[in-house]
């Protein structure tokens, strides 16, 4: 099963109540992110790898995180590094450079900062369905509801467009195809031809997209309905 | 116990005749009752008035006492009375069978630990045998619209109200749908208010309403109904072919024999699920996935070919190698003779035109005349004008007005105008005929005689398989990517094998039992 970044993988982490992961990733990343010593920050890092183990997330995956933030990491190390290094007591030179040790364990620190922050979202969102993710929010912020903030409706949204959007993608190649068949089309022609062919889709594809809209909310109030009232929930697993 | 509608009118726009005027029916509880009327005839329009998605603008619609215009009546009418529409993907509420199933069971407050129990229950009813947690987006059609079914029955109503629910499937999967409401018919004891066209799904019924003009114009038994073709054709509906003495005639394509246009030959021609589009013989690695399209070879000229196979067997992928949309990984495409990806001359495929499914939702244009003229690049407004009238559609009437204020049947036509203005020597058309009734489909088949007349080819994937018998002249059968058949429709359609390896039930008018129309026995012979 797949929607979205989530795919089943019957692991412990993926069982655990979601209220629980999404309580537990925001400690993760707001401890991060507040000045706590720096070896609570490496902490942090290192318990969420173990998790990232035990959510049998895979290493590909964790190579493919790592390598996005690559550019980030060697940049925040550098600068750090060497900036510090400029006016540090405690600098070691390499050849013409000079370089601070703490100005290096503080570029250290916050590269774990933001790992912290990705790797705790990251393991939320690719072990929680969709479905369940938005059930734990509804939880945590329903109190808010009586505020005014529409949460039920929000998390419906949520769900409703992840089944969505897949079929509004397909409904815009055909249309591309529609549009090639018809001699018009994006794929010739100079980048303003492409970007004036875009219009003859953009329109069918709202009018398509409301129209749907349309349907499915008559669907949904012919099934009962009516927001969040009286409404039960859903078992967590099948 | 019954649904009452008495003296209901209902109009859209305040300025055009109301859809529904002075409408009285009655149907008691745990009849099986079917709708029938062309386009246009308010069929849908009293679904949504029946759950209370309108209201009337005069009269009253009642359901078990409940009428529809007390809002806070709404609740209680749509546990008794429930409605599947016509597009399955525009009622899917969960990403799983089972979130979507659910969905109704928690409006009403079911308890969550008996929801299980229920979606069991509910699959069950509609003979749905698949694990739960399976996710829609890995379902066909029909196997959708099955679970839109199952989400209806959970909530055991009391009436069920199908607005045209196999429209849009091919014949195996409409058959298993049709299969589906009987059983909840027979077992549930729910009344079934079956919202159609399609005569030969309602043969079985208690009892048949013609609607016409907004009101009813016939309620009796099917075999009075079926058999009275003065009041069917009147109302624009079509019998089955059982009932029928002589199907609609065609100008036959002997009594104009034609050169063709265009010669167009596909030979050998495979091509693999995710190769590119515009593959070369130069790529070094051959490609990996399963062939979509294997071996295929055809020629076609000044004909009607019909193209039939289940869902994946390629048909899409054939007519987009002849049309030059993907490029075939192995074999060769010949139009006139040419190879267009060989001579590299792609404009050669612009010589064939073609309409894509549902063309109505691909028109984009300010007025019905700009989006005719799109794509024609000399004097457009004159040659525009031209081909709206070739369909049919007069352009002082059309030209101006917006394409989006048309009916379907209208907006089709101005699809197919729009494909046909820029002067194909073939045609290629996928599913010209679906969602519409006999007056548009007869429009239709005549359009396609016709072009061939003018010596131009037709290409036409179709599953409507009882279109197909007296219109093509030569039935493709594809099935895996391969061809398996070509030939006459009549025999073909009624051949054991391919029924079997296609689930195609058996034409009535092609069964040995029954003697058959006059058009067919000219095809035959």
């Amino acid at each position: 099963m797949e929607f979205g970044l989530y795919v089943a993988r019957d692991s412990s982490v993926e069982r655990a109540d979601p209220r629980l992961k999404i309580l537990l990733a925001f400690v993760c990343a707001l401890t991060a992110i507040l000045p706590v010593p720096a070896y609570v920050k490496f902490a942090i890092v290192a318990v969420l790898l173990g998790v990232w183990v035990a959510a049998r997330l895979g290493v590909k995956l964790l190579a493919i995180t790592l390598a996005s933030l690559a550019f980030f990491f060697v940049t925040t190390l550098v600068l750090r590094a060497v900036i510090r290094g400029a006016r540090a007591a405690d600098v070691v030179s390499w050849g013409p450079i000079p370089i601070s040790g703490s100005g290096a364990l503080d570029g250290l620190q916050m590269c774990a900062q933001i790992l912290a922050v990705v790797l705790s979202l990251t393991i939320l969102v690719r072990t929680t369905a969709p479905t369940e993710l938005g059930g734990g929010i509804e939880d945590l912020l329903g109190w808010s509801g009586r505020l005014g903030v529409p949460v039920h409706e929000s998390v419906m949204m949520f769900t409703i467009s992840l089944r969505f959007l897949p079929v509004m993608v397909e409904e815009f190649e055909r249309l591309q195809t529609a549009q090639l068949a018809r001699g018009g089309g994006v794929q010739r022609g100079s980048l303003i031809a492409r970007l004036r062919a875009i219009g003859p889709m953009l329109i069918p594809l709202v009018i398509v997209t409301l129209g749907r809209a349309k349907e499915l909310s008559e669907a949904m109030e012919s099934r009962c309905y009516r927001g969040d009232v009286d409404r039960t929930r859903l078992p967590r697993r099948v | 116990m019954s649904l009452i509608l008495s003296d209901v009118r209902f109009g859209y726009d305040e300025g055009t005749a109301p859809v529904l005027d002075a409408l009285d029916l009655t149907i008691p509880g745990g009849q099986r009752v079917a709708l029938l009327g062309c386009n246009g005839s308010g069929k849908s329009t009293i679904a949504r008035l029946l759950n209370g998605l309108l209201v009337p603008q005069r009269g009253r619609v009642e359901i078990d006492g409940l009428v529809t215009s007390e809002h806070s009546s709404l609740p209680d009418i749509r546990r008794l009375l429930q409605v599947v529409f016509q597009n399955p993907e525009n009622q899917q509420v969960g990403l799983t069978i089972f979130e979507d199933v659910a969905f109704g069971l928690a409006n009403i407050s079911v308890p969550t630990g008996q929801m299980i129990d229920r979606v069991h229950q509910a699959l069950a009813a509609v003979g749905l045998d698949l694990p739960i947690d399976r996710p829609l987006n890995s379902l066909s059609g029909g196997q959708l619209q099955r679970v839109a079914l199952a989400s209806v029955m959970a909530l055991r109503p009391r009436y069920l109200v199908l607005d045209e629910v196999t429209s849009m499937l091919d014949p195996e999967s409409r058959g298993h749908v049709l299969e589906s409401m009987r059983r909840a018919h027979r077992s549930g004891g729910v009344g079934l208010v079956q919202i159609t066209h399609h005569l030969d799904e309602v043969e079985d019924a208690d009892r048949l309403v013609v609607l016409r003009n907004g009101r009813v114009e016939a309620d009796g038994r099917p075999e009075d109904i079926l058999g009275d073709h003065a009041l069917l054709a009147e109302a624009g509906l079509e019998a089955p072919y059982r009932w029928r003495r002589s199907p609609t005639p065609l100008p036959a394509r002997e009594d104009h024999p034609q050169e063709a246009r265009l010669d167009a030959a596909l030979d050998g021609v495979s091509i693999h699920y995710g190769a590119p589009a515009r593959w070369r013989r130069k790529h070094r690695k051959p490609p990996t996935g399963r062939p979509s399209l294997d071996r295929a070879s055809l020629r076609i000229g000044a004909e009607i070919v019909a193209i039939a196979g289940r869902s994946g067997a390629g048909k899409s992928t054939l007519v987009g190698a002849l049309k030059g949309l993907r490029r075939p990984v192995e074999g060769s495409v010949a139009l006139d003779g040419v190879d267009p990806w060989e001579a590299r001359r792609p404009e050669l495929f612009d010589a064939i035109g073609y309409l894509l499914q549902r063309p109505e939702q691909q028109l984009f244009a300010p007025t019905v005349a700009k989006d005719v003229a799109f794509g024609i690049r000399e004097d457009p407004v004159e040659r525009a004008r031209a081909h709206l009238a070739a369909v049919g559609l007069d352009p002082d009437v059309y030209g101006e007005r917006s394409p989006f204020e048309l009916s379907g049947g209208q907006q089709r036509r101005v699809a197919l105008a729009g494909v046909l203005a820029a002067g194909p020597r073939m045609l290629i058309l996928d599913e010209p005929t679906a969602g519409l009734d006999l007056p548009s489909r007869t429009q239709v088949f005549r359009q396609m005689a016709d072009l061939r007349a003018e010596g131009i080819g037709v290409v036409w994937i179709s599953h409507q398989l009882t279109d197909i018998l007296g219109v093509a002249d030569r039935l493709i059968v594809l099935d895996a990517g391969t061809v398996v058949a070509s030939g006459d429709p009549a025999v073909l359609l009624a051949d054991p094998q391919l029924r079997a390896a296609n689930g195609w039930p058996l034409i009535p008018e092609l069964d040995p039992g029954v003697e058959p129309g006059e058009a067919l026995r000219r095809k035959v012979a």
